[in-house]
C-alpha cells in the first residue's frame, strides 16, 4: 500500500513537472542566426588620426587603468589530441605589443597581456568565464581547438581576437579572426590550382570520419574539383579514425593512380601518410593545409619531400620579406620568442586589436572598438594576411558566395630537403589570387597586399 | 590478390599487438583474478619510457629497450602487486574492477607530469631503420618493424604456452585464482606466484607498448587506451581464459580492421562512421552475443562469501538526536554558502557551483546504477550526452520548449539505457561493465558525428528557459536556483526509489542473487529499471549542462574518458548514499578552484608561471581523486560514508560520556559497523527497513 502511494506520488511529481515544463518558453537570444551583423560601407567609417595616439584621456572601460590597457589569453596548451601548444599565441602578442609599448604605447598607455589561461582542450567554457570574472580584461584573445566559452564572450560582448581554427564565431560580430569565416565546405580555386601547376589529373582526399569539420573539408576538395575540373577524384576517404594506419589507403591511391593527395588531417596523421606512401614506393604530393611547421618538417624531411603548403599569411621564406614579417621577427627576437604558425597569429590578432584602438580613439571602448573593426573592408595586417572584409565575413558563407570575400588567394612553399622554398610566386608578390567570380582556374593574379 | 595478401600482412602486424595485449589481459586475469583495464596504461608507461630514451636522448635500442620493457615494465607490476592488488585478492570483482579503473585514469596522468602533457611525434620501433621496407612480390609491402612485431609476439605466445602447460608455477599460478586460500591451504606462497604473474604481465604490457609505438606517428596515451578496447575483444573472444584464442582473436581484428580498411566504401555515412567503431562494435557484440560469456560470473574466491557485508549507511542507523544535528548543520554550511554564493561570489564561483550543481544531478546516476544495483556502468557520461543532445536538438531545431525537451530527452535516454541494459545485464560484473564501456566508445565515435545528434562542426544551439516573468537567460544566479530545484526533485526521486519496492529488491540481489530469486525477487526487471533510471538522470545533468552552457557541446563534457573519472570519483568519495554524489560534485569544484588553483600557488610563492601555465590543476586533480579510489577495496561504501561514520562514532562516544557523567544511560552504543547500532536499540540495527 505503502509502495502504491509512492509511485502515485512519483507520478503525480512527473506529471507536475511535465506540466509546469510545458508552461515555460525559451529564450530568444541563442540560436545559430540570431546575432545582427553591423554593417559598413566600403571603406573605414572611422577616420584615424596619428596625432591622437599619444593622447591620455579618462577612459572608463574593464582592464583599462591610467597606465595600462590589458589584455587576457585563453589558449590550449594542454593538448591531448594533437599535442599542438597554442600557448604560443602569447608571443606573438607580447611581441607586438613590446613594438607598441617601446614606441611609447598607445593613448599614454602600455599594452599589457595579463593573464594566459590553459583551457586544458576541454575547459575553454571554465577558462573563459575565470578570466571574464577574474582577470577583467579589455579584450580576449583565443587560440583553441574546442571554443566552448565562445558563447560567454559573445554575451559578454568582450572584443575576442581568435587564431581561427574553429568557426564558432560567426553570427557574434564581437569576434575577429586572422582570417574570415572559414566555410570547409565551399569550393575553392587553389588546389584545383595546385593540380593543375603540377600536371596532376588525379586527385586523392585523406580526411577523419570522426571530425566534421575534416569531413567537410574532404567535402570541399571535392566541390572544388566539381567546380574547377582540374583533375578528377580517383581516391576518397573521409572515414579514417585519429592515428589511424593508412596502409591500405596508400595502395588504394596508388593503384588509382592517384598524383596529387589533398589532406583534410592533422601534421601527425600527415606524417603517417607521407610515411607510407614512401613504403610502399608511391611519388604523389602531399597537400598539407596544416604543415606550415619548420622544426616538423626539417625533422621529417624525406617524409615530406615536395609537398606543397600553404600557409594562411605570407610565409616567412617569401623573398623579399614583407616589413610585416621583418618586424615579427625582430620584436619576437627582442622578447627572446621563436616565431612559429600560432606565434604569427598572434601578432596579426594583436595587430588587429591595436588597429580597432587605433580606429575607437583616445576615448575608445569596448563597443567603439568593435563598431570601428566591423568597418573595416580589407583588413591585411599591412599585407601579411588576404583581405579580409569584416562587414559582412562574420557570417557563415556556405550557401552565400556574397559573404565571402572578392579574392580567393593564396601562397605557397615546397618541402625541398627539409626546408620550405617558395613557389607559384612573383617578385614582391607572394600571392596567388582568383576573384570569386571566376569560372575557371586559368587566370590567376599575383598581387601583394603590402600598402606603399 | 596481392592487396588482399598486402592488408593480411599490415593486420598482421597489428594484430600480433592487439593479441599480445589480449594474451596479456587474459593472463593477467587468469592468474590474479582482476580484469586489468589499466593494461593499455601500463602499455603507455613502457612506450614513452622507450621514446624518451630512443628518441629524446638517442641512447641505443638495446638500452631503451632493457629499461623500458626489462626493467621498468616489471618493476611496475611488483609495485602494483605489492602495493595494491595483494590487498585485494579476496576483494570482490566489482572492487578489483574500480582499482584498475582507478589505474587507468591515474597512471597516464602521472607519467605524464615528467614525459609531457602532449603526444610526441616520431615514434620508433625495436630494430634499427623500421620503416625499411621488403617488397616480396607484386604490391605487398612489409616493413622491418612489422616483421620484429609478429616475430617477437610468436616467441612470447611460445614461451607462455610452454609455462603454463610445463612449469610448476605456471601450474601454481592456475592454482592461486582459483583460490587464494585454499592454494595456501596446500602449503604454496600465493603471494609469491601472484608477484610473479603480475611481473610477467607488466612486461608483456611493456612489450606491447615498445612495440605499438611505431604504429603511430606519436606516443599518445590515447592511442594506448583506445587499442586496448582491440584487446578486450580478443580477450573476450577467448572467454577470458583461453591464450591460443585470445593470441587468434587479436590477430584476427587486426586482419579484419585492415580488410575493412580497404574493401568498405569509403565515402559513406556507413563507412564514415562505422569504420573507425570498427573495434568497439566487435567488443559489444562479442560480450553481447558470445554464448562462453552469457551467464557467466568473474572468477570469485570460493570462500569470499565469509566475509561480512557492507555496513549499512551511517545515516540510516544514526540516533534522532544526531540526525537532527547533521540535518541542521547540513541546512547552516547550505544556507551559508547559498549566502556567499547568491551575494558575494564572483562570476567564476557562480560557475563553480552551477557545475557542480549539475554534476551532483549527474553523480546521482552513477548513486543508482552502482550504489543502489551494485554495477559499474562506464557510459553514464554518454547518457548524459544523449541527454545533451537531444535537448538541444528538440529546442532548437524543432522550436520545443527547453525543459520539455530535457524530459523527452531523458526519457529517451531512460529508453536507450534499457535498450542496453536488456542483453548486457545478462552478462553482469565486468562484462556489463565493459560492453557499457563499448557502447560509450562507439556512441564517441559513431552517434555523436552525426549532425543530427552532435551538431557537426558547430555544436546545437540550446536556449535558457523562460518561466512566467523569470528569464533564466539573463541571470546565472536564476539558473543556479533551477539547477538546485531540479537537483532537490532528482535527489527526491533517487531517495524514493532506495526506499521503495525497487530498491529493497536491489538490496536483496546485492546481498544474494539466488536468495532474492527464491522469493520471487525478478532480477532482471529490477536492474534494467535501475538502469534506466539511471540513464535518465544522467540525461537530464546533461540537458542541465547543455542548457548552462547554451551549446551541445559533447566533445569537452560528455566523451568516455569523463564518465571514466566520473565513475571513479563518486565510487570512491561514495556511491551508496545521495550526499556522497553532491559531496563528490563539489569536491571536484572546489578541489581544483582552491586547493589546486589558489593555495598551492599560494605556497609555491606566487610562481605565476606555474600558475597559468604549468601542470594543468585538472590533471592533478584527477590523479589525486583516482588514487581515492584505491580505498574502495576497503571501504567499498567510500572515504566520505567511512568517515562520516567514524565522526558519528566519535560524536557518540562523547555524547555517552557526557551522559553517564550526568548519570543517564545511553540507549545503544557502540560502533557503527552495523552489527552494533547508535542511539537505537540493537534489533533495529542495520540496513533501513
Amino acid at each position: 500500500m505503502q509502495t502504491r502511494t509512492k509511485a502515485a506520488g512519483l507520478t503525480a511529481l512527473c506529471v507536475a513537472i511535465v506540466v509546469v515544463a510545458s508552461a515555460c518558453g525559451n529564450s530568444g537570444s541563442t540560436s545559430k542566426t540570431s546575432s545582427t551583423i553591423a554593417k559598413g560601407g566600403s571603406t573605414p567609417s572611422v577616420s584615424i588620426d596619428p596625432n591622437s595616439f599619444k593622447q591620455h584621456l579618462p577612459v572608463t572601460a574593464p582592464g583599462v587603468t591610467d597606465t595600462e590597457i590589458r589584455v587576457a589569453a585563453v589558449v590550449t596548451k594542454t593538448n591531448p589530441a594533437t599535442g599542438g601548444d597554442y600557448s604560443v599565441l602569447a608571443d606573438g602578442i607580447n611581441a607586438y605589443f613590446k613594438m607598441m609599448n617601446d614606441g611609447g604605447g598607445l593613448y599614454g598607455r602600455q599594452l599589457k597581456l595579463t593573464s594566459v589561461r590553459d583551457d586544458q582542450l576541454g575547459q575553454n567554457a571554465q577558462a573563459v568565464q575565470a578570466s571574464l570574472s577574474s582577470d577583467k580584461a579589455f579584450a580576449t584573445f583565443i587560440a583553441t581547438i574546442l571554443f566552448t566559452g565562445s558563447k560567454a564572450l559573445a554575451r559578454a560582448n568582450q572584443p575576442t581576437f581568435i587564431w581561427n581554427i574553429n568557426p564558432e564565431f560567426t553570427g557574434n560580430n564581437n569576434m575577429f579572426a586572422d582570417k574570415g569565416a572559414l566555410c570547409f565546405k565551399c569550393p575553392g580555386h587553389i588546389l584545383p590550382w595546385i593540380a593543375k601547376q603540377l600536371g596532376a589529373t588525379k586527385v586523392g582526399i585523406i580526411a577523419y570520419g570522426v571530425s566534421a569539420e575534416s569531413t567537410d573539408c574532404a567535402d570541399g576538395i571535392r566541390a572544388s574539383f566539381a567546380k574547377y575540373p582540374t583533375a578528377t577524384i580517383a581516391y576518397e576517404d573521409k572515414s579514417l579514425p585519429f592515428a589511424a594506419g593508412l596502409a591500405a589507403q596508400v595502395t588504394a591511391m596508388k593503384n588509382a593512380g592517384v598524383q596529387l593527395v589533398g589532406t583534410c588531417i592533422d601534421g601527425n596523421e600527415s606524417f603517417t601518410l607521407g610515411k607510407e606512401m614512401k613504403r610502399q614506393g608511391m611519388t604523389a604530393v602531399q597537400e598539407l593545409p596544416n604543415g606550415y611547421d619548420p622544426n616538423f618538417i626539417a625533422k621529417n624531411a624525406d617524409v615530406f619531400e615536395n609537398g606543397i603548403v600553404s600557409p594562411q599569411f605570407v610565409a616567412f621564406e617569401q623573398q623579399p620579406r614583407i616589413p610585416e614579417i621583418q618586424k615579427l621577427f625582430e620584436w619576437a627576437q627582442k622578447i627572446g620568442k621563436p616565431v612559429g604558425e600560432v606565434t604569427a597569429a598572434g601578432w596579426v590578432l594583436a595587430d588587429e586589436f591595436v588597429t580597432g584602438l587605433k580606429m575607437a580613439g583616445p576615448s575608445f571602448s569596448q563597443q567603439k572598438v568593435i563598431d570601428a573593426l566591423n568597418t573595416l573592408t580589407s583588413y591585411t595586417d599591412n599585407g601579411f594576411i588576404q583581405p579580409i572584409d569584416w562587414t559582412k565575413q562574420h557570417q557563415n558563407p556556405l550557401g552565400h558566395p556574397e559573404l565571402q570575400s572578392k579574392l580567393d588567394c593564396g601562397n605557397f612553399v615546397k618541402v625541398t630537403a627539409g626546408k620550405f622554398v617558395p613557389v607559384y610566386a612573383e617578385p614582391d608578390k607572394p600571392w596567388v589570387c582568383f576573384n570569386r567570380t571566376d569560372l575557371t582556374v586559368d587566370t590567376p593574379q599575383h598581387l601583394s597586399f603590402v600598402t606603399p | 590478390m596481392e592487396e588482399l595478401i598486402s592488408r593480411i600482412v599490415v593486420g598482421m602486424s597489428y594484430g600480433s599487438v592487439y593479441a599480445l595485449l589480449a594474451v596479456g589481459l587474459v593472463l593477467t586475469y587468469k592468474t590474479s583474478g582482476v580484469f586489468n583495464l589499466a593494461y593499455g596504461a601500463q602499455a603507455f608507461v613502457s612506450g614513452a619510457i622507450y621514446y624518451d630514451l630512443r628518441v629524446r636522448h638517442d641512447l641505443p635500442i638495446p638500452v631503451a629497450l632493457l629499461v623500458a620493457v626489462f626493467i621498468v615494465a616489471p618493476l611496475l607490476g611488483l609495485v602494483l602487486d605489492r602495493g595494491l592488488f595483494r590487498y585485494l585478492r579476496n576483494a570482490t570483482a566489482i572492487a578489483k574492477l574500480v582499482t584498475s579503473l582507478a589505474l587507468l585514469v591515474a597512471i597516464p596522468q602521472i607519467l605524464k607530469l615528467w614525459f609531457g602533457q602532449n603526444p610526441a611525434a616520431g615514434t620508433q620501433g625495436i630494430v634499427p631503420r623500421g620503416d625499411t621496407s621488403y617488397n616480396p612480390f607484386g604490391d605487398v609491402f612489409v616493413s622491418r618493424n612489422d616483421l620484429a612485431t609478429i616475430l617477437v609476439t610468436l616467441l612470447v605466445v611460445i614461451a607462455l604456452t610452454v609455462l603454463f602447460r610445463y612449469s610448476a608455477l605456471g601450474l601454481q599460478m592456475r592454482a592461486v585464482v582459483e583460490s587464494a586460500r585454499l592454494t595456501e591451504l596446500a602449503g604454496i606462497n600465493a603471494d609469491r606466484v601472484s608477484t610473479a604473474s603480475w611481473v610477467l604481465c607488466s612486461f608483456l604490457a611493456g612489450l606491447a607498448g615498445v612495440l605499438l609505438a611505431p604504429l603511430f606517428a606519436a606516443v599518445s596515451d590515447l592511442n594506448y587506451t583506445t587499442l586496448v578496447v582491440v584487446a578486450i575483444s580478443a580477450a573476450a573472444v577467448a572467454s577470458l581464459s583461453s591464450i591460443p584464442i585470445a593470441l587468434a582473436g587479436g590477430l584476427g581484428l587486426g586482419v579484419l580492421q585492415q580488410i575493412l580498411d580497404r574493401y568498405l566504401p569509403t565515402g559513406s555515412v556507413l563507412a564514415s562512421n562505422i569504420r573507425p567503431a570498427l573495434p568497439f562494435i566487435a567488443l559489444f557484440l562479442v560480450l553481447i552475443f558470445s554464448p562462453a560469456l552469457r551467464g557467466r560470473r568473474e572468477l570469485a574466491d570460493p570462500l569470499a562469501g565469509v566475509d561480512p557485508p557492507p555496513p549499512a549507511l551511517a545515516s540510516t542507523v544514526r540516533s534522532a538526536a544526531l540526525t537532527n544535528a547533521t540535518r541542521i548543520f547540513g541546512v547552516v554550511v547550505g544556507l551559508l554558502a547559498a549566502y556567499y554564493i547568491f551575494f558575494h561570489a564572483s562570476g567564476q564561483w557562480l560557475d563553480i557551483a552551477i557545475r557542480a550543481t549539475i554534476l551532483s544531478v549527474i553523480f546521482l546516476s552513477i548513486t543508482v546504477i552502482t550504489g543502489m544495483a551494485g554495477q559499474i556502468s562506464l557510459c553514464q557520461a554518454t547518457f548524459a550526452g544523449i541527454g545533451g543532445c537531444a535537448t538541444a536538438q528538440l529546442a532548437t531545431r524543432f522550436g520545443m520548449s527547453v525543459l520539455v525537451a530535457m524530459l523527452i530527452a531523458a526519457a529517451l535516454s531512460a529508453l536507450i539505457g534499457a535498450l542496453l541494459a536488456v542483453p548486457a545485464l545478462r552478462l553482469g560484473g565486468i562484462f556489463l561493465s565493459l560492453a557499457t564501456f563499448a557502447f560509450a566508445l562507439f556512441f564517441d565515435n559513431v552517434m555523436a558525428r552525426f549532425d543530427w545528434v552532435g551538431g557537426g562542426v558547430v555544436p546545437e544551439d540550446a536556449p535558457r528557459p523562460t518561466i512566467g516573468f523569470i528569464n533564466f537567460d539573463q541571470s546565472d544566479k536564476a539558473f543556479l536556483v533551477l539547477c538546485l530545484l531540479i537537483l532537490l526533485v532528482v535527489a527526491v526521486l533517487v531517495l524514493a526509489v532506495r526506499s521503495g519496492t525497487t530498491g529493497r529488491y536491489l538490496d536483496a540481489l546485492r546481498g544474494s542473487e539466488t536468495a532474492a530469486a527464491s522469493i520471487g525477487i525478478n532480477a532482471a526487471r529490477a536492474r534494467i529499471t535501475s538502469f534506466a533510471l539511471a540513464a535518465a538522470i544522467a540525461g537530464v545533468g546533461g540537458a542541465m549542462l547543455t542548457i548552462y552552457e547554451r551549446a551541445a557541446n559533447y566533445d569537452p563534457n560528455f566523451v568516455y574518458f569523463q564518465g571514466l573519472i566520473w565513475v571513479v570519483l563518486v565510487v570512491s568519495l561514495g556511491s551508496r548514499s545521495v550526499e556522497g554524489a553532491i559531496q563528490a560534485a563539489a569536491g571536484l569544484f572546489v578541489f581544483q578552484a582552491v586547493i589546486l588553483n589558489q593555495v598551492v600557488p599560494w605556497l609555491a610563492d606566487h610562481v605565476q608561471p606555474w600558475y597559468h601555465m604549468g601542470q594543468p590543476p585538472q590533471t592533478l586533480a584527477i590523479i589525486l581523486l583516482s588514487l581515492g579510489a584505491f580505498t574502495y577495496a576497503k571501504h567499498p561504501e567510500g572515504i566520505l560514508e567511512f568517515n562520516k561514520r567514524k565522526s558519528l562514532e566519535a560524536i557518540q562516544r562523547l555524547i555517552d560520556r557526557r551522559s553517564s557523567k550526568g548519570g543517564a544511560t545511553s540507549a545503544g552504543g557502540g560502533t557503527l559497523d552495523g552489527s552494533e547500532t547508535v542511539g537505537l536499540p540493537a534489533a533495529a540495527g542495520g540496513p533501513a527497513s
